[in-house]
């Protein structure tokens, strides 16, 4: 498990540090039985595997028109990405159930995020 | 993102309809140098060999004439195969051919295969000609990974995953059991135009603010509005066209790890025959074009906001946040393909008496492996609840001590 925590990669550090709160390394801790239960059933089961059809589909770009305009500042912001970040977004993922969709998009909510640095090791 | 509606071609014409079953034939189907009908693929080649006199041959001749290899830059309109047109309900599943060589009339049940054997002279019968029901597909990309090959690679993902494993599960796992079966893709090339218009976010600086308890890092940034137009061209885009594998909710099936181990190389695909099918098992669509579209457009305007990220996003660290999405379909060319899976089943029967059904699939093509594998739940609960006992005296120690 600790071998788990130490390889768990910069997602799961990165995780803990922009929640803002010095003790959440600890409070990780306290829900390593859960991670470790959901690690091992990923690993196992696989329900949060699909066809990555965004990436692994071939497409190519042309006559691309770029307009880049700056509008504003906008500081201290506690968030490390925009408010509502979309550019990535995957709406036609076909795996359900409750699952699936929480660790489906895992770079955009903090479980899916713990679950594929564990699912790695 | 919305949805961008089909295109909608003259009324008058309707879809553009490619016929990919000319010169097809039922029935005898002879190896061209000695007449025999003992034909099947061989693997290593991707040829057609006949068992007789292991003479080589490919069905049709190259990928050229594969209409879906064609340029996408120029494609309008909506173009179709004539193995993807809609399915007609009416159509017989069981189909009578009288057998060429001695007039006897044999039955193949298109269901289960396109193939039969007459019981008289023993020669075999194939279906090539494409009818409304499903059974015949516009193209069949062939295997190319041995059965052995396969049944190393589910042996290997099954031992990575012994420690869990249900003991049932491992007493009973008999990998030589994998099955070859060609499942129903629709394969879909898409010319589309692109159109994103937001917000976007640039860091000018990272700090600390606050002190004790309060202290947290915060950013600043410099804030863009961003637009973006391009034409996108997609290439195979693959969707699966059985109702049944189209179904991947993974709280009552295992179906999305045989959706994971695409992409296929689907380029190299030929014009279907049925001899590239013999020995191996087969399942028909029975899902029409109208009723994959939908999914098939939203995976597209995935694809096109995914490209348009990854090729011109990389100044805004912070991410852009799109309000205003579209993308306008200008050409699409579907084909309906049978696509090569090794596949390894274990019904698994749970203790409320109900039986689960998981899958290890193998991509006959490029060898990816992704499976399911049911957990022995009381020991993983077991080591989990220490895990937690262990985590919580860490833990505590770490909220004391730092």
């Amino acid at each position: 498990m600790y071998q788990l925590l130490a390889n768990a990669g910069p997602e799961v550090w990165a995780w803990g540090a922009d929640s803002g709160d010095g003790a959440s390394f600890g409070l990780l801790f306290f829900l390593s039985g859960f991670i470790f239960y959901g690690a091992m059933y990923l690993r196992y089961r696989n329900i949060n595997k699909r066809h990555m059809h965004a990436r692994e589909t071939e497409a190519t770009l042309d006559n691309v028109r770029a307009a880049d305009e700056l509008v504003g500042k906008r500081t201290r912001q506690s968030n490390s990405r925009i408010k509502g970040a979309n550019e990535r977004q995957i709406k036609g993922a076909q795996n359900r159930g409750l699952a699936a969709s929480l660790l489906d998009g895992a770079a955009d909510n903090p479980v899916g995020r713990i679950m594929s640095a564990f699912d790695k090791h | 993102m919305p949805a961008a509606p089909p295109p909608s071609p003259p009324e008058s014409t309707g879809p553009h309809v490619v016929d990919t079953g000319a010169n097809a034939k039922d029935g005898l189907s002879k190896c061209p140098r000695c007449g025999a009908t003992e034909i099947s693929l061989n693997m290593a080649s991707g040829l057609l060999r006949c068992s007789f006199c292991r003479h080589e041959w490919t069905g049709h001749e190259s990928d050229e004439d594969l209409f879906i290899n064609q340029d996408i830059a120029t494609l309008s309109g909506l173009v179709i195969g004539s193995g993807s047109e809609d399915i007609v309900a009416s159509t017989e599943e069981v189909l009578t051919f009288k057998c060429t060589a001695c007039g006897a009339e044999v039955v193949i049940n298109t269901a289960e295969s396109t193939q039969a054997r007459c019981h008289w002279c023993r020669n075999k019968l194939s279906m090539n000609q494409q009818i409304p029901n499903g059974a015949v597909p516009d193209m069949v990309l062939p295997f190319r990974m041995k059965k052995d090959e396969a049944v190393e690679k589910i042996r290997a993902f099954v031992k990575k995953r012994r420690g869990f494993a249900h003991p049932r599960f491992l007493k009973e796992f008999a990998p030589e059991n994998v099955m070859g079966v060609y499942l129903p893709y629709m394969v879909v090339d898409i010319n589309a135009h692109a159109r994103f218009a937001g917000e976007g976010e640039k860091r000018t600086r990272t700090y600390t603010i606050g002190s004790g308890n309060n202290r947290r890092r915060v950013h600043d940034a410099d804030v863009y509005a961003v637009r973006r137009e391009a034409d996108v061209y997609i290439n195979d885009l693959t969707v699966e066209s059985s109702s049944e594998r189209r179904d991947q909710d993974t709280g009552r099936n295992t179906n999305n790890v045989i959706n994971a181990i695409m992409p296929f190389d689907v380029h190299n695909s030929v014009r279907y025959d049925s001899n590239y099918i013999a020995g191996f098992s087969s399942e028909r669509r029975d899902t029409n074009i109208a009723d994959a579209s939908p999914l098939v457009h939203r995976q597209a305007e995935d694809i096109a906001r995914h490209k348009v990220a990854q090729e011109t996003l990389g100044f805004y660290d912070r991410g852009v946040r799109w309000e205003d999405q579209r993308l306008d379909i200008r050409g699409q060319r579907w084909a309906a393909a049978y696509l090569p899976v090794w596949l390894y089943s274990y019904q698994e029967k749970r203790s409320n008496g109900r039986s689960f059904l998981h899958y290890v699939a193998v991509n006959a093509r490029t060898g990816k492996t992704m499976g399911s594998v049911p957990v022995n739940q009381p020991k993983l609960l077991a080591v989990a609840a220490a895990v937690q006992v262990v985590g919580m005296v860490v833990g505590s120690i770490i909220m004391v001590v730092g």
